[in-house]
């Protein structure tokens, strides 16, 4: 069992780490790799969610709403500016957070479409 | 006597005192947790909605930064108003503001709940698994 086997996704927390060997606790090593590629493709990465919502401060706001996923937030930053920056501010503080709300559904889904858990 | 008596009761105090102490650091260490999983939109959110229920438009100070800033017009002027009117339930008035306040109050309200369904999860699964 390689405990560092998730530390290479990029911008990988802490807590996301521990939560992944948690849920891949039970897995093979075998199904533990297929994991590991199903859900690299799936998960976003903080830095590019961090990226995006700063576009927000001079140009269109809510691109980072749209990538995770949230459609209604993403309509309305576009339209408003990120809430006249409020939300953008608040979400680049917030993006390691709002990254693993998304990347923790998208983990379960990976290991749905393998028919693990 | 006395001496027994005072050797007796003063480990008994001491431990009272590091029961007490064990306690605070223990409570404090708790919060700590249970605030760094706290989500700020879960603050802000409710914090602005209820703001602008209770501010009245056209006067006051403003919530906006941009206007702080000292620039005129942004593509969401008038979206505080627009909340502000469709939480009063000025349907017409709201919809001179700016028309995304009729969208706004849904959205930020689902968001809300859903963000404290998570959070309450998220607490749950910090009471049965303290780090």
């Amino acid at each position: 069992m390689n405990d560092l086997s998730f530390a290479i996704l990029p911008g990988v927390q802490h807590e996301e780490l521990l939560w992944l060997q948690e849920l891949t606790r039970g897995y093979t090593a075998e199904q533990k790799h297929q994991f590991l590629s199903v859900y690299q493709g799936r998960r976003k990465d903080p830095q590019t969610i961090l990226i995006c919502c700063l576009i927000g401060l001079i140009g269109p706001a809510g691109i980072h709403r749209f990538l995770l996923n949230s459609i209604g937030m993403g309509v309305l930053y576009i339209f408003t500016i990120g809430l006249c920056w409020i939300g953008t501010i608040v979400d680049a503080i917030n993006y390691n957070k709002l990254t693993w709300e998304y990347n923790k559904k998208a983990a379960l889904e990976s290991a749905a479409l393998l028919g693990l858990q | 006597m006395y001496q027994i008596f005072s050797t007796a009761k003063r480990p008994q105090e001491y431990g009272l005192l590091n029961v007490l102490i064990h306690l605070c650091v223990s409570l404090f260490m708790h919060l700590k947790t249970y605030i760094k999983h706290l989500n700020i939109e879960l603050i802000i959110w409710p914090l602005a909605l209820v703001l602008l229920y209770f501010m009245h438009p056209h006067q006051g100070i403003s919530l906006c930064p941009l206007k702080w800033m000292g620039l005129r017009w942004c593509p969401g002027c008038g979206l505080g108003h627009a909340i502000h009117y469709v939480l009063h339930g000025q349907w017409a008035l709201a919809w001179g503001s700016h028309p995304m306040g009729f969208f706004a109050v849904p959205v930020l309200l689902y968001r809300t709940l859903n963000l404290g369904k998570q959070q309450l999860q998220i607490f749950h699964y910090l009471k049965n698994n303290p780090a």
